[in-house]
């Protein structure tokens, strides 16, 4: 097989792995219900953008596209296509390796130059029918846009392979992005000398050759390259664990600490085992960001929706908010307190009862009374801001004591 | 301490791994679970930690007796740290302020872990976290020790300093069940054995009464086993 072979193959399963992935998150319903109903509203706007721009486009200045260009043009990733089986023959093969490296970039740089024209199709109208701008104008502006993408996207690989830190790697990952928009700017300004675009391509043309090479010339990063690679592999599924509150398997780089409450400090003096419990239970979540994030995600949904939606149902969303976060707690809880660590020794059941109606609340509770005092306010009138609250404590104290009899997990000892 | 009357066990509901399995450990004994890959020790340990569903017998523990596991492969949480675990694991037993930290530190110590004790298991070698296993069962001090393979993964010193810290525990009088392959150091450490076949028992007994029925005469416990095993075949 040769290295062309070896990476249609990787290619073809990768689109597969992607597929089946999307097919899982994308039934039938929301085929019909969202996807459809999206795809035909905006091939609707796109077409009448063609004939007559937006009105709100008159306010944007015309400079402004090359962000929705940048975002765009840059979503995707230079990859290598190694896996981790290939430790046993294919590493043993130079020529094969060197090759699916090559063809690896090769691929990955046409993506770069797809994403680009698509780019550049998703804002022609406004470019053309908005601003007036000449097809020479849009080559050179995609031109620019497809050599940054180019060398962002091969320096983001080193930032990735290079930096364990996270606020390292968002710094540095965040001069880049300012620099290429500083770069895609002065394009703008730069378009009609042609010395000036002939010089800006000649210096990307020739960053871009440094950085590959250097690429290729690179040596002992197999590992962290089939960490990278399953990682890019399983974005979609990471992506939809994420939603759900799981977090991702090993990563490139594993965290020697915590980010949070560092040298094992408590959270709080009283140390009576049950407080002891519920703190490290609430470590335990405020350190995963996939678990705290969903507790704000369901409170800044509800909190739109509130405001958003009409009266009768802004109370269906305040009661679909309690059931999702005592539901979510009740999992959150069960995964901490039945989790393989836990079952190495005998809790005692007591405690374990009173630990778990002590640990629904830590998040239930401020998450829904501030969705209470919210409803409170987006409701007419003053009464609101004063029935809501209560109205949502008392509710909040009956639901407490409907489920506590399904909270307690049964224990793993005889 | 432990008595353990097994008629059948396993994963799923006409699939029994285990059958017909009965054996007791007394305080401070050490009873080595032996069998090839697959015979089903580390079903009979799920059986007697509660863990398999479908399951027929009696697993009964004297009185308050209260158990740790030593699982064979080390168990964490990704965002606790090794103080944390030990936190954990004495408040959900409810060990008291004071009651736990010291035995914690000079466990800590004793393993040789005090360098990361604010740090993350997840970002500790295989030995490191199996030690963060051994230091939560033996801070806890339980009547009973379920132990699942120790060794693997443990360093000569570590695997030494473990087998000490048993040796003590066994005379403060607390009993230990234990499942392992390395014949040789079962031989010199073990009071008992329960040799299990394909989800049976081959054999139980001291090395003496497992000589006398496998027929060979002043033989390790591996030719006893290996005898025992072709016998039940």
């Amino acid at each position: 097989m040769t290295s062309f072979q070896l990476l249609r193959k990787r290619v073809k399963d990768d689109w597969h792995y992607k597929l089946r992935d999307m097919r899982t998150a994308i039934d039938w319903t929301v085929w019909l219900y969202i996807v459809i109903p999206a795809l035909v509203i905006s091939v609707a706007y796109y077409r009448s953008w063609w004939f007559i721009a937006p009105v709100w486009l008159d306010s944007i200045p015309e400079q402004a596209v090359i962000i929705p260009l940048f975002l765009i043009a840059t979503l995707w990733s230079l990859r290598a296509y190694m896996e981790e089986a290939d430790q046993v023959y294919l590493l043993q093969n130079n020529s094969l390796v060197n090759g699916l490296k090559k063809w690896g970039m090769v691929y990955s740089l046409l993506k770069g130059l797809v994403l680009t024209l698509l780019s550049i199709a998703a804002v022609l109208p406004f470019l053309v029918t908005g601003w007036g701008w000449g097809i020479e104008r849009v080559i050179i502006t995609g031109i620019f846009v497809l050599f940054v993408s180019w060398n962002v996207n091969v320096c983001r690989y080193y930032i990735r392979l290079s930096y364990q830190s996270f606020w390292v790697k968002l710094l540095t990952n965040g001069l880049l992005n300012v620099v290429s928009i500083g770069i895609l700017l002065a394009s703008q300004v730069g378009w009609k000398s042609i010395l000036f675009v002939f010089v800006g391509v000649a210096f990307l043309l020739l960053l871009l050759v440094v950085q590959l090479n250097y690429r290729l010339k690179l040596k002992g990063t197999f590992f962290k390259d089939v960490i990278l690679e399953r990682d890019d592999k399983q974005g979609i599924t990471r992506l939809l664990m994420r939603q759900v509150g799981v977090s991702s398997g090993r990563t490139l780089f594993v965290r020697k600490k915590p980010f949070l409450f560092k040298e094992s400090k408590r959270l709080r003096k009283n140390g009576s085992p049950e407080t002891r419990i519920v703190d490290l239970y609430l470590k335990w979540i405020l350190r995963s960001p996939g678990k705290g994030q969903y507790y704000l995600q369901v409170t800044g949904w509800g909190t739109a929706a509130i405001f958003m939606l009409p009266l009768v149902v802004k109370v269906i969303v305040l009661l679909f908010a309690l059931y999702a976060l005592i539901g979510l707690s009740k999992a959150d809880w069960r995964e901490f307190s039945e989790g393989s660590y836990a079952q190495l020794f005998q809790w005692d059941q007591q405690l374990r009862e009173l630990s778990s109606r002590r640990a629904i609340k830590v998040f239930t509770v401020p998450c829904f009374i501030l969705l209470s005092i919210i409803t409170g306010v987006a409701f007419p009138g003053w009464i609101g801001i004063f029935l809501f609250p209560l109205g949502g404590w008392l509710m909040l104290k009956g639901s407490f004591r409907m489920v506590q009899h399904g909270v307690v997990p049964s224990s793993p000892s005889q | 301490m432990l008595n353990v009357e097994i008629e059948e066990a396993g994963y799923e509901k006409n699939s029994k791994t285990i059958r017909d399995l009965s054996f007791k450990v007394k305080s401070g004994e050490l009873l080595g679970l032996l069998g090839s890959n697959g015979a089903g020790k580390s079903t009979t340990i799920k059986t007697i930690l509660g863990l398999v569903k479908e399951w027929k017998g009696s697993v009964t523990l004297e009185g308050n007796a209260r158990y740790a596991y030593i699982p064979e492969q080390p168990v964490f949480y990704d965002s606790l740290t090794l103080w944390e675990h030990l936190e954990l694991a004495a408040a959900a037993v409810s060990f008291q302020d004071g009651e736990w930290e010291g035995r914690a530190k000079d466990l800590i110590r004793y393993f040789k872990l005090d360098h990361v004790e604010h740090d993350l298991p997840s970002s500790y070698s295989k030995g490191m976290r199996q030690k963060v296993i051994l230091i939560t069962a033996f801070m806890l001090k339980p009547d009973l020790y379920i132990i699942d393979e120790p060794f693997l993964g443990l360093d000569p010193r570590a695997t030494k300093d473990f087998l000490k810290l048993i040796e003590k525990e066994r005379a403060r009088g607390a009993g230990v069940l234990m499942s392992t392959h390395v014949l040789d150091t079962a031989e010199r450490i073990c009071d008992r054995f329960v040799l299990i076949s394909s989800g049976e028992m081959a054999g139980e007994g001291t090395l003496g009464e497992l000589r006398e029925r496998s027929g060979v005469e002043k033989g390790s416990l591996l030719d006893c086993v290996d005898s025992l095993l072709e016998q039940s075949i």
